[in-house]
């Protein structure tokens, strides 16, 4: 009944889904290569307790070269790589009209592009094995959208187009391409893996009032929300079981629900609900915040 | 709050998702009260490494007796209960007209009224606490079914109705109610614990062929599922999560994507994308041999 040790190599490893994603995999007997951008500083706490599982190498998913070389090490180490888990990436918080090219580039360079990076340096050691698995750590995001967060939904969903691409074009080779959809979660993303936009951060946006009770009010959730491991879990999972996997993986307990919900309604209807929301966390603290605003006569 | 330690009652726990759960709950820091047939024989291998926070207390959900002192041991000792997993169960393979009353009544009375027997026996201190979490563990086969697993299907087919039914009764009082829906996991339910109609043991069965090649290739498949861990770790998420809990949570690939073929399919459709599935495991194995009933 035993499951072989399989190779797992894991991007933004250093906390949050990504760390625990390599700590679960080695707590089952498999070998993860974590990787971060700052080894030095983050890599003793991922690996602790799980020594002759869990490597830690740098890699900084939008720079091509520290991609390569972590795949290199990874073969070098183990002689091949069974799955990738591309689970870099971070929020940006800011209304559209606000956001900055700058900071639109390097959101997309991260979650977007650092991905096909990490498939280009894979796709070579998978052909020859003739097969493979990239689990690609997608968001409720990525199937629907509210304002504030606009950026990170535009990212999550292109992951999510770019992903079902890939699993037409790699299936001949025996690679695998699954995007795993994670619902509401207490990770770091909450805290301070959301990165704001330069208004918002000046306190000079024209949207600053909703923005800060979105903010609020996702720190606020999260605080009633469980932490990464049944993440991590459902993840290792996806690398070990023998079935052909499936194109969406959801996780979370709000998960299927919000995909039930938004399967079952048109557009509008699913819109009408969105901006009817009043409660805290997102979207509804934004609209509430709108609403009062509006009253008071502000906007 | 989800930080501070719950107080976590898990049925079947010697072993499976149970023992999972259990033990999840307590590498996060909860106070579980792992509950099982025979605790002496079981208990140490699911309570190891967690002696302050895990504890195996003996409790057959189908003896009345059994569930009223366990709960009254938990309350003796933890003075609350902030959830209850209902996991206790097995699966029973046989066809419909295979299957004896007493296999299918005593699948029912474990699998259905053990649960009933321990929401009954947990309620009134939930609703002093005015607060509570049940967490039944139905299964992808509380929404689906096909051949050989009419019996099993039907007692998580009625989970899910006495949890939806549960969820109105108890709301006032504050109390939550959630199904849980795994897929096939590679657990003991799967293996040593798994049951099979007399008629089919003993070699008389008229659908023998075909059940025993869905024996064969449902075990064959399980070997490849993933372990238990998964569905532990997210029944410890329902016990921690703040938020209000929705009615269902299917856990993993299997279940997504039978529950989305079946929200985009009739029934007539569904059956036939069942039939030419054409895997190995349930119910492929069951259809490929099919050619060996005799129909004449």
């Amino acid at each position: 009944m035993a499951i072989d040790p399989r190779v797992t190599i894991i991007t933004g490893a250093s906390r949050g889904f990504g760390a625990a994603i390599a700590r679960e995999l080695a707590e089952r007997g498999h070998q993860a290569v974590a990787t971060m951008r700052n080894p030095d500083r983050d890599g003793a706490a991922v690996v602790k307790g799980y020594e002759g599982n869990i490597q830690v190498t740098r890699c900084d998913v939008t720079d091509t070269s520290t991609v390569e070389s972590a795949v290199a090490f990874a073969l070098e180490r183990h002689g091949r790589i069974d799955a990738v888990v591309n689970n870099a990436g971070y929020g940006l918080i800011g209304a559209i009209e606000e956001l900055q090219d700058e900071e639109l580039h390097r959101l997309m360079d991260t979650n977007v592009t650092g991905v096909i990076r990490m498939v280009r340096a894979v796709m070579p050691a998978m052909r020859r094995q003739g097969g493979g698995k990239i689990l690609n750590v997608s968001s409720l995001a990525g199937r629907i959208s509210g304002p504030a967060f606009g950026g990170y939904c535009g990212s999550k969903h292109a992951l999510e187009g770019l992903s079902e691409a890939l699993r037409y074009e790699v299936a001949p080779f025996g690679v695998e391409v699954s995007l795993i959809t994670v619902g509401a979660f207490r990770t770091s993303i909450q805290w301070t893996g959301n990165e704001l936009t330069r208004t918002l951060r000046e306190g000079r946006s024209l949207y600053q009032e909703p923005c800060e009770a979105f903010i609020q009010g996702e720190k606020d959730r999260a605080t009633l929300l469980p932490g990464p491991r049944s993440v991590a879990a459902v993840i290792a999972d996806a690398v070990e079981f023998a079935d052909p996997l499936p194109l969406r993986i959801p996780v979370g307990f709000d998960t299927s629900r919000v995909e039930a919900v938004r399967a079952k309604m048109t557009d509008d209807e699913f819109a009408a609900m969105i901006s009817g929301m009043r409660n805290t966390g997102f979207p509804g603290s934004w609209f509430g915040t709108v609403e009062r605003q509006q009253k008071e006569g502000v906007l | 709050m989800v930080n501070a330690p719950q107080v976590v009652f898990v049925t079947g726990a010697s072993s499976g998702i149970g023992a999972a759960a259990a033990r999840e709950l307590a590498a996060r820091g909860h106070r579980v009260i792992a509950t099982m047939r025979n605790p002496k024989r079981d208990g140490p291998a699911v309570t190891r490494g967690y002696k302050k926070n895990l504890e195996a207390v003996r409790c057959d959900v189908t003896d009345r007796a059994t569930v009223d002192e366990a709960v009254a041991f938990t309350l003796e000792r933890h003075g609350r209960i902030d959830a209850l997993v209902n996991n206790a169960g097995y699966l029973l393979l046989g066809t419909i007209e295979d299957l004896s009353d007493d296999e299918i009544l005593s699948q029912f009375d474990t699998n259905v009224v053990g649960s009933m027997r321990t929401v009954q026996a947990v309620l009134p201190a939930m609703r002093e606490q005015g607060s509570g979490t049940i967490i039944n563990v139905s299964s992808a086969a509380g929404r689906m079914t096909g051949p050989a697993f009419g019996g099993y299907s039907a007692t998580k087919y009625a989970i899910e109705a006495v949890s939806e039914a549960l969820r109105f009764e108890v709301a006032p009082w504050g109390i939550k109610v959630v199904i849980v829906e795994p897929g096939t996991h590679r657990t003991e339910a799967q293996f040593d614990n798994l049951r099979v109609a007399q008629a089919v043991l003993e070699g008389r069965s008229l659908y023998q062929g075909p059940v025993e090649a869905l024996i064969e290739g449902h075990r064959r498949y399980a070997a490849g599922r993933p372990g238990p861990r998964s569905v532990g770790s997210i029944i410890a998420d329902l016990v921690e999560t703040g938020d209000p809990l929705p009615v269902r949570v299917p856990v993993g690939d299997e279940a997504a994507q039978i529950f989305s073929m079946r929200a985009a399919m009739t029934d007539e459709e569904f059956e036939t994308a069942l039939r030419n599935l054409g895997n190995e495991g349930f119910p492929g194995a069951y259809f490929a041999a099919e050619h060996e009933l005799n129909t004449n």
